[in-house]
């Protein structure tokens, strides 16, 4: 199955970059890959915060277990991934 | 097929023949008595440049529409007589060029043979090392490119006195192509990263792609009259000047009086050339032309600023020693950007872009962002970028860019602590950038404490003809739209990459970007520079 490119944005950093996913892949997947790529390298991690995803100008957050292919993600649609602490959702989504 | 004119050789509404245009094809002097001609006086320019410039013939065998195609041209409906009205601030006749230009090659070409002598780039620091690299492997090409561009508007321009211009412009083109490759060529043997000067533009790297594309857009695909706007107006007015200007300073600060000869050779013709766009600005305006005259302003002052930012911006913040430094990137832009810029177009009857309040909040952040992007995936360039952000480099660039550490500067944090705690893996990239399907480089914003603000890195998005297209801003996702034709079918670098499956890593696509081992770029100071933060 081809991967899924989705342009993502992770919290604190300073460029959108391409990660590449499965249809499977559920949003705490999804967001573990955008992880990897910025998380410890150009952004530091907040202790005891839980990482979320949501669509780019949305300031709420998919469901944890819904999977790329439940919520409808295209090659190169934009999310943004960020450490919500305490697992409150947070606002101030690019508008 | 062969262009026949009314016999002898009519110019459009003169007389048939007037000796004074005998005088300037002959250079003033015919022959000398002893031959058995008569000598003639050198007639004053003056005298007879308004005759002899003004070169339209009047047709007998194809129509004018043959020998003046639209999209070569780009008259727009005005009249040959209108176009003969073009009038350009500065003459000059091609002796007068020659002598100037004679010149300035030889001072150029006697300092650079000196500097060769004494080693300069031996004790020249990384960062200067790495600002000539990446200027000629951006620029030097171009240099030759714009003789094309010039060529175009020489032969196919409606207006003879751009035809006479361009001609001497097309003449500096082919000269700042070979005076550049071959400053730089000189320099291979001692670095192996300035064959970049003519390898660069030859390679599929992400940087070579959306310079190409860029450059092709505005010198090579569009009529005569829109590349004097693009290229000569909103381009060398806007940002080649400076960008020669400021390097030409900087050169000299740094002591390198090679570089500095040529750029202040290149940037002086650059400043004639100028004259064309905004002349032909002139004449459109005056002709009820002024909202096509500002889309191409707005489009092109737009694109070049991006670029400008890639090139000059990092060189200027981060890659100068501090102790170098005369103002920010963002100093020199509003200084001799802006406001140069905003006379030069308020003067003509238009207004700023449109999106002018976005580009001057994108004077405080967009250079740092590229900045960060190139340092990070350096091994995809050819030349060894700077960080640039020692606790003394941080301490100017807050000054300079208050709220800089709560931002860009978070990143760079994070990479020290990495760079301290020996995690080398961690100090180059897993993964590319998206990259803007206009401009071809990188989707960046601000980060840290302003990520979630209105600069924060965010793609523009659009949808067309089945295919999702993805803008590093507002204002590229306008270019596009203004016409889509024209850009739509173009394949930037991660539209390359994801055409094969699986897309390759950053490692992977290096086979693809030409670029090898020794070739590659690395931080300029082999990470030393952590060491200051173990202090």
């Amino acid at each position: 199955m081809a991967q899924i490119p989705l342009c993502t944005s992770f919290e604190g950093d300073f460029l959108v970059r391409l990660v590449l996913v499965e249809e499977s892949d559920t949003m705490d997947q999804v967001a573990a890959k955008a992880a990897a790529h910025a998380l410890g390298r150009t952004v530091r991690g907040r202790p005891g915060s839980l990482l979320r995803v949501r669509l780019q100008g949305v300031d709420w957050a998919l469901e944890r277990q819904a999977t790329v292919k439940t919520v409808g993600l295209g090659p190169m649609e934009c999310i943004e991934v960020y450490q919500d602490h305490g697992d409150q959702t947070a606002g101030g989504g690019h508008g | 097929m062969t262009l026949e004119t009314s016999p002898p050789y009519l110019r459009r509404g003169a007389a048939p023949t007037h000796p004074a245009a005998f005088a300037a094809c002959t250079d003033g002097v015919i022959g000398d008595k002893t031959a058995g001609v008569v000598s003639m006086a050198l007639l004053k320019r003056e005298e007879w440049y308004d005759l002899g410039r003004e070169t339209s013939w009047t047709p007998r065998y194809v129509p004018e529409t043959d020998l003046f195609p639209e999209s070569f041209s780009g008259a727009l409906d005005l009249s040959p007589e209108t176009w003969e009205t073009w009038a350009e601030p500065q003459r000059m006749s091609f002796r007068e060029y020659v002598e100037a230009q004679r010149e300035s090659d030889a001072g150029a070409y006697s300092v650079k043979a000196a500097a060769t002598r004494g080693h300069y780039l031996d004790q020249a620091s990384p960062g200067w090392r790495s600002v000539l690299k990446a200027h000629y492997g951006a620029f030097a090409l171009p240099g030759y490119q714009a003789s094309l561009a010039q060529a175009r508007m020489a032969r196919f321009s409606r207006a003879p006195g751009h035809r006479n211009l361009a001609l001497l412009a097309m003449l500096d083109g082919i000269r700042h192509g070979q005076i550049q490759l071959h400053f730089a060529h000189e320099l291979c043997p001692r670095d192996r990263q300035f064959d970049w000067a003519w390898k660069a533009l030859h390679t599929e790297g992400w940087g070579p792609i959306a310079i190409r594309q860029l450059f092709d857009d505005l010198m090579m695909t569009r009529s005569a009259s829109e590349t004097a706007v693009m290229l000569t107006f909103a381009l060398e007015t806007g940002f080649a000047s400076l960008q020669f200007q400021t390097l030409a300073t900087d050169a000299a600060r740094a002591g390198d009086s090679s570089f500095s000869t040529l750029i202040s050779s290149v940037q002086a013709d650059e400043a004639r050339h100028a004259q064309q766009g905004a002349a032909t600005l002139r004449l459109l305006i005056d002709q009820g032309k002024r909202e096509y005259a500002q889309q191409m302003v707005d489009i092109i002052f737009w694109r070049s600023w991006r670029l400008y930012c890639l090139v000059t911006g990092q060189a200027m913040d981060y890659y100068t020693p501090l102790s170098n430094r005369t103002r920010s990137f963002k100093e020199f832009v509003l200084e001799f950007v802006v406001d140069p810029f905003v006379r030069a177009v308020e003067g003509l009857g238009l207004q700023k872009p449109w999106y002018w309040d976005h580009f001057l909040a994108t004077v405080d952040t967009y250079q740092h962002g590229m900045h960060l992007f190139v340092w990070y995936w350096r091994q995809t360039l050819w030349w060894n970028p700077r960080a640039g952000v020692s606790p003394e480099e941080r301490d100017w660039l807050e000054s300079k860019y208050p709220g800089w550490n709560d931002s860009f500067g978070r990143c760079w944090d994070a990479i020290i602590e990495n760079g301290l705690t020996a995690q080398g893996d961690k100090l180059s990239p897993t993964t590319w950038p998206v990259l803007c399907n206009l401009c071809g480089l990188p989707i960046v914003g601000a980060a840290g404490a302003g990520w979630a603000g209105g600069e924060g890195p965010r793609t523009y998005s659009l949808d067309h003809l089945n295919r999702r297209y993805s803008f590093c801003s507002e204002e590229c996702r306008w270019i596009f739209g203004v016409d889509s034709d024209r850009y739509q079918g173009h394949l930037g670098f991660i539209d390359r990459l994801l055409r094969r499956q699986p897309p390759p890593d950053v490692d992977g696509a290096s086979s693809a970007m030409a670029i090898a081992p020794g070739e590659q770029g690395q931080d300029a100071e082999g990470l030393r520079w952590f060491d200051r933060y173990r202090e």
